[in-house]
């Protein structure tokens, strides 16, 4: 745990200097940066551990990446359930598209179907790996595309306790990774990995993990908030269904908010790795037309 | 199979027929329906269809006597909006959108319009998509909040809603091309709509009335409403910056209003209770060159729209602008709420001989957004007159009752009353309301 606190402590400002498009040089010269850091501060075990820990964290999150992708398109449903302290509930859905592109980010549009005010309200993202998302907001009453500010990604989505970054699939490159250990959880064996946020906006100071080691599936996320990194919510994952042989995915997320003692479920159905989505599913264009 | 709608449909009616109109109006809307089901049957069983809408009731007492004892002293309206939608497996749909309202504070409040009706079909080439639409639909163009100068095609329709956020459906063909390089749309709008106002009966109307008798509604071209109109836009993002560019040639959107029935004196010594003092509205032909500008900056949008506008007396063309932006403010007073601040500055090159409100106005605004779970907001506008000493306010509060019904409480006053050379808004002085809308999904 020492050994981990000082890699905290050292890396945390790496992320507060980050300009987008010096992501990429940066991610490189990371080690570099942790080498010369652990060989003027730190004795020889604790640079090996430093380093070993941060590799080993990034092996783990591209590995984790690597098994949530490969599935070119894929469309989904997904009924959000916001529970109150009292335990009141109320409900929204909608519909998920998302392409992966090679290179650049994913790119995901989002269709509420219910309630039935925000019926045909659609967002468009584009997520990249070095720079901040685009996002489009189709309004169907006037048949306006807006394009929207992205940086309200710790805002709330549809007034559930998933903010803006937790509905899309975090990019590697935008988090700085660390191994804190091995432990088991859900009859195997998980590594437990701190994120790090490199995004100014982001709403977390920091998340730590918990991947399986045997498809690397995420199983539970707790999120420290970016003003006093207490623990403010904590995500589970059950419900793991293997689709067409390859695809691992969860069909319950359940996030707690211990602050506020609100929750929130989503339950994805029907999912579809089988349609052809193409990058033109994706424009401007082509969110004038969704219903 | 083509099916003509029965002419009786587009004629104009009183007061007292309204509940007629709208009988007649489904019918007309029934015939489409059946000319889709019979015509095209086969193909459409086979694709998909779906249904939705809203219903809505809309209040509002004013508070104030109306100018012109005619007028009523509160409006009560009933709308009913549906989409029915039908798509193959290649992704070729048709859509059909109509819209009803039903009122009696005044005549134009009760009518029926087809918002949208139109075929579309899609694909891709190798380096671009491209889109065909036919039919009646409808075109955003903009990027402002306090209006829209750039966004021509389709006609404001002022008897739904005094603010200008309706809009008639436009009869048009549509092909768009989108690739890498931004999004030419051309657009070819074989038939005009005249502008929609409140009627004698009304508020928020002008003194003396707008016509919309057929007879009061003159065109320049001889072709009149059969006039062939053409616009295009280009658009595309660089970075942060989205730009488009568009033109127009053909009959305006906004009429020329030529006083008839009475003199001018006559209307400044008293306000005349009588009908045949009236505007007629002249249709001119234009052409109008556009610019609409974000740039999307972290919290910030910075916006502008600019036209300039050709065929307009007595100068031949002007130029209007409208520049400002806004910022976000989220997680104010430590909750989820995001607080949005609004600036706009309007400027219409004709100034008092402007034919709309905005001739040089500061629009600001705050929008305060809870983020709770039922979406509660509340919106407070000012529109500040640089000219005249007009200055109104614009209330709104907003919230979702339960997940198919939602409430808005909305309220218009003055600040400052206008004063008598402020044309536009002095007939207005005594419209101050207080309203109450439900809306019910489906």
């Amino acid at each position: 745990m020492v050994g981990y606190f000082k890699v905290d402590f050292f890396l945390f400002p790496v992320g507060l200097f980050m300009v987008p498009d010096q992501l990429q040089k940066i991610k490189d010269k990371v080690n570099l940066l942790l080498v010369l850091v652990a060989v003027t501060t730190s004795s020889i075990a604790e640079q090996t551990y430093a380093q070993s820990a941060s590799e080993k964290g990034l092996q783990v999150a591209k590995a984790v990446r690597a098994a949530s992708s490969g599935f070119d398109s894929l469309t989904a449903e997904l009924e959000m359930t916001l529970r109150n302290r009292q335990g009141n509930e109320s409900k929204r859905t909608l519909r998920i598209k998302t392409l992966e592109t090679m290179g650049s980010g994913d790119k995901t549009i989002f269709v509420f179907d219910n309630p039935k005010d925000v019926k045909g309200t659609a967002f468009l993202i584009h997520s990249y790996k070095d720079k901040a998302d685009d996002q489009w907001l189709y309004l169907p009453a006037l048949k306006r595309v807006k394009r929207i500010r992205s940086s309200n990604r710790s805002g709330s989505f549809m007034a559930s306790e998933f903010s803006y970054e937790d509905m899309i699939t975090p990019e590697v490159e935008k988090f700085q990774h660390t191994w804190l250990r091995d432990e088991s959880c859900v009859n195997l064996t998980c590594a437990v990995i701190e994120l790090l946020p490199l995004e100014k906006d982001s709403g977390y100071s920091r998340q730590v993990a918990w991947y399986d080691t045997d498809a690397y599936r995420p199983w539970r996320v707790e999120y420290f908030d970016r003003r006093n990194n207490k623990h403010l919510k904590t995500l589970t994952y059950s419900d793991y269904t293997h689709y067409e042989g390859k695809h691992w995915r969860p069909e319950k997320l359940s996030m707690v908010n211990h602050l506020t003692g609100k929750s929130t479920d989503l339950d994805w159905r029907n999912f579809n790795f089988g349609v052809k989505l193409s990058e033109r599913d994706f424009t401007q264009t082509s969110l004038r037309r969704i219903r | 199979m083509s099916v003509t709608l029965p002419k009786l449909v587009f004629v104009g009616y009183g007061k007292t027929l309204w509940l007629s109109v709208i009988f007649l109006r489904l019918f007309a809307a029934g015939l489409v329906i059946i000319c889709a089901f019979s015509a095209c049957a086969d193909e459409l069983r086979s694709w998909d269809m779906e249904t939705w809408g809203t219903v809505a009731t809309k209040g509002r007492v004013f508070l104030d006597k109306p100018l012109n004892r005619q007028q009523s002293s509160h409006h009560a309206e009933l709308i009913f909006e549906s989409t029915v939608h039908w798509e193959n497996s290649s992704g070729n749909s048709f859509t059909f959108r109509p819209h009803i309202r039903a009122g009696r504070s005044d005549a134009n409040v009760a009518a029926a319009d087809v918002r949208e009706a139109y075929f579309l079909t899609f694909g891709n080439a190798e380096k671009f998509e491209w889109e065909f639409r036919l039919g009646i639909d409808q075109v955003f163009w903009g990027t402002t909040e306090s209006t829209n100068l750039v966004n021509i095609v389709n006609q404001t329709d002022f008897a739904a809603d005094p603010f200008g956020d309706e809009r008639l459906g436009q009869p048009m063909v549509h092909g768009t091309i989108a690739g890498d390089y931004g999004i030419l749309s051309l657009l070819v709008l074989p038939y005009h709509r005249p502008r929609t106002f409140p009627g004698f009966e009304g508020r928020f109307r002008t003194h003396p009335w707008i016509s919309d008798r057929s007879s009061d509604i003159l065109y320049e071209h001889p072709d009149g409403k059969r006039h062939v109109d053409f616009a295009a836009r280009y658009g595309t993002s660089i970075g942060f910056l989205d730009f488009g560019i568009s033109i127009f040639e053909g009959t305006a959107r906004e009429p020329l209003l030529v006083l008839n029935g009475c003199t001018e004196q006559q209307i400044l010594s008293s306000y005349l209770q009588d009908k045949t003092c009236r505007f007629q509205q002249i249709y001119n032909q234009i052409e109008q060159g556009g610019l609409d500008i974000q740039v999307t900056l972290g919290d910030f949008l910075g916006k502008m729209e600019v036209v300039r506008r050709n065929g307009f007396p007595p100068t031949g063309y002007y130029n209007a602008f409208v520049v400002g932006g806004e910022y976000a403010l989220y997680n104010v007073f430590e909750s989820d709420a995001d607080l949005t601040l609004f600036s706009e500055w309007i400027h219409d090159e004709r100034r008092e001989n402007a034919t709309n409100t905005f001739q040089n106005d500061l629009f600001m605004a705050a929008r305060y957004n809870l983020n709770d779970v039922s979406d509660t907001s509340f919106t407070v506008s000012v529109i500040d007159d640089l000219d005249y000493s007009t200055r109104s306010l614009n209330l709104l509060f907003e919230r979702r009752l339960t997940d198919s019904v939602s409430i808005d409480i909305e309220s218009f006053l003055f600040l400052k009353p206008p004063e008598q050379e402020d044309q536009i808004y002095f007939p207005l002085r005594d419209d101050a309301f207080l309203g109450i809308n439900l809306v019910y999904g489906f």
